[in-house]
């Protein structure tokens, strides 16, 4: 009953829920599993955990609140909200978008973010403990306000004195990403694209900023159209050969599916092809 | 800022969006009525069939019908133009289709009922108001008899014909007043005399193939088997399928009366006082924004705009591969997918804040389903934004109408974009 009471309504979500005293208080109810919005509501010190969550938020501000073992396949996401020294723990969320969000001095553990495509956010003196993050890529929005602090960097999301522990990047594009002032420690770094990352300080190894996530997209394409259709396909033929033009530089389109739909592949390849590629896109950062 | 689906902005023909207004700033070559309230009632009013469904509010505009009617034309003249020389190519389709898709036949024919369900709740405000009129009866009628006919073997055209008399007869009996829809001005100037049957016919099916479509729910669940049906005489499949439309109508029929008993007591909910509130709703931001995606979807479809993300150019491939193919259920699903992407999309730049895309509706009688074809749906918070519809010139064979349970055993999943 928790999100019935909170529908349409703005302000204090302790005094909407009428919960006694200033202590933490579980809020925790089947129904944030609902496609639902709330908005402009304050939570102070409340407790959310073991959920699969779809409810979104617009507007709110979230203070010393702890979530843990939340998760989400896409539905969940929040525009707008604020958030202060809350505790984010076992959460593993998939496509979220987080437009115009302000993380400040949260901890976040054991954080799995996948698909994870924000615009305007910024995470302030946030300590991060093994965060996964796969296949991320910073949305623009240009006519979307944003925190001073991104618009001091001319960045479109920023890590403002951050502390990263063991976190583990993959798939990822950081253009537009500012990290100012974090410690990075024990990174894992699989097919990123470091180009466009404004710091003074790179945390990421040499040989690792010529990751291009792209390619690792392309090999996956080819290693499954191999397995399924064989390296005598014409599918195959023709993203091989595709491959081998994009790494080599001769053409730097990314346009892969021209070769595909081009009249050379026969349809019942593209047939079959078509539903294993929605899967694989849906991994990457495009 | 250019609305475009990716990174990059090559999609040099789209149109400019002032994010302050909520809506494009330029138009193309169709969208002369994004501005214009009653385009965007055609997502609320009966879009999906308005010549099944009334209009109380009377928003169906000239200009509106004016649209259906040259669509209504165009889908006439494809679907007689057709028969001669694919009949039995189309009868084999559906023979192929009803065989292998009995399980999406199914789905398909429970859409239909609940098409009947918001008919029905429409029905109940309708006698609620002193209008009483026993539309369900009339619609269950009229599936009744076209699936009796069907199962005789009568040909399509008297089948429509039978039709066309009974409703004329149970709508003038009912003191309907004819209004702006051909339909009724045509069945009253045959109740009056004024007009043969075949003048009633021809008008109905000008006005937009709604002699067929409107001949009541079994002769509805056939035309979405394809414009195959018409190739005649009817196959027993199809003739089967009319009779099965037939028995659900029955079976609705009585959900329905158990509907309005519940709300003559107080315990359903009267979603149809909603309406007032959702006019507003109909001109926010939000709805503006989805319309233009929704047309630039179509404009990427088509060709005029390229897309600049690579996986979004794929999805756009794969989707024009369906149409050339005529697997129109699997270009429909597609379709939406790519819409819904790029909804997603606009929401992480922090547009439509308040939508959510949500793919199963909650029906009048509170039946949860989902998919369903499209119309509004009357609890006031779900719109449903299709492809193609109001187009007549682009992807008039996409059409829901012809998407059926179709040749391919693919179905369209609508979007529904709740608004808060």
């Amino acid at each position: 009953m928790v999100i019935e009471r909170l529908l349409g309504q703005r302000g204090d979500a302790r005094e909407i829920l009428r919960l006694p005293g200033d202590g933490y208080v579980d809020i925790s109810d089947a129904e944030w599993g609902e496609l639902e919005i709330l908005r402009d509501l304050t939570f102070h010190r409340v407790v959310l955990a073991q959920q699969e969550i779809a409810v979104n938020f617009v507007d709110c501000l979230f203070r010393e609140s702890r979530f843990r073992g939340l998760h989400s396949t896409g539905h969940f996401w929040g525009a707008g909200n604020r958030w202060e020294r809350c505790d984010l723990s076992g959460i593993n969320l998939a496509d979220v978008i987080s437009p115009a969000n302000v993380f400040e001095q949260c901890a976040f553990e054991d954080v799995s973010l996948v698909g994870y495509k924000p615009a305007k956010t910024v995470f302030r003196r946030c300590r991060f403990s093994r965060l996964r993050l796969e296949g991320f890529r910073v949305v623009d929005n240009a006519t979307l306000k944003g925190d001073p602090d991104l618009e001091r960097r001319g960045a479109r999301v920023a890590f403002v004195q951050c502390e990263f522990d063991q976190p583990y990047f993959s798939k990822c594009f950081f253009e537009g990403v500012a990290f100012d002032g974090c410690q990075v420690s024990g990174a894992v770094v699989e097919a990123c694209d470091f180009r466009g990352v404004i710091t003074d300080q790179p945390w990421w190894k040499a040989d690792e900023r010529s990751g291009d996530p792209f390619i690792a997209f392309l090999q996956e394409l080819i290693d499954v159209t191999a397995e399924r259709l064989g390296k005598e396909s014409a599918s195959y033929d023709a993203l091989d050969g595709y491959r081998r033009d994009y790494v080599s530089g001769r053409t730097t389109s990314r346009d892969y599916s021209a070769v595909l739909y081009g009249g050379q592949v026969p349809d019942r390849e593209l047939d079959l092809l078509e539903e294993i590629f929605d899967d694989i896109e849906g991994r990457y950062p495009f | 800022m250019v609305w475009c689906d990716g990174e990059a902005s090559e999609s040099v023909l789209a149109r400019y969006f002032d994010p302050k207004l909520g809506r494009f700033l330029t138009q193309d070559s169709y969208l002369g009525q994004i501005d214009e309230p009653p385009s965007l009632h055609r997502y609320l009013y009966a879009n999906a069939n308005p010549l099944f469904f009334t209009d109380p509010t009377g928003h169906y505009s000239r200009a509106e019908f004016a649209s259906d009617l040259k669509w209504g034309k165009d889908f006439a003249s494809a679907f007689f133009g057709d028969l001669a020389e694919n009949a039995g190519r189309r009868a084999v389709k559906v023979g192929e289709a009803v065989v292998t898709n009995a399980a999406h036949m199914v789905v398909e024919t429970g859409a239909q009922a609940h098409d009947v369900l918001v008919l029905a709740a429409d029905a109940a405000k309708r006698t609620a108001t002193g209008e009483g009129f026993d539309e369900i009866n009339l619609w269950s009628e009229t599936a009744r008899a076209s699936g009796e006919a069907f199962a005789e073997g009568k040909s399509t055209s008297d089948v429509i014909l039978g039709n066309v008399k009974n409703v004329a007869v149970s709508t003038l009996s009912a003191g309907i007043v004819p209004t702006v829809q051909e339909q009724y001005s045509a069945l009253a100037d045959f109740a009056a005399g004024k007009a043969t049957i075949e003048d009633v016919e021809d008008r109905l099916a000008n006005a937009a193939g709604g002699a067929i479509l409107n001949a009541g729910l079994a002769s509805y669940a056939s035309a979405r088997l394809g414009y195959g049906w018409r190739g005649q005489p009817l196959s027993a499949e199809v003739a089967q399928l009319a009779q099965r439309g037939s028995s659900i109508a029955k079976g609705v029929k009585g959900l329905a009366e158990r509907g309005f008993e519940r709300l003559h007591e107080g315990i359903g909910r009267n979603d149809f006082t909603t309406i007032g509130r959702i006019e507003p709703r109909v001109r926010s931001e939000s709805v503006s924004t989805l319309k233009s995606i929704r047309r630039h979807t179509e404009r990427l479809v088509r060709g005029n705009v390229k897309a600049s993300n690579p996986a979004i150019a794929r999805q756009v491939r794969s989707i024009q591969r369906a149409i050339s193919r005529e697997q129109f259920g699997r270009a429909g699903t597609r379709y939406h997918s790519l819409n819904f992407r790029l909804v997603r999309e606009a929401q992480a730049k922090g547009f439509l804040r308040d939508v959510i895309v949500d793919r199963s509706v909650q029906t009048p009688l509170g039946i949860r389903r989902s998919r369903r074809p499209d119309y509004r749906v009357t609890n006031g918070e779900i719109l449903d934004i299709k492809p193609w519809r109001n187009n007549p010139k682009a992807f008039d064979l996409t059409d829901q109408f012809q998407d059926l349970l179709g040749a391919t055993g693919e179905m369209p999943i609508p979007l529904y974009y709740r608004l808060w």
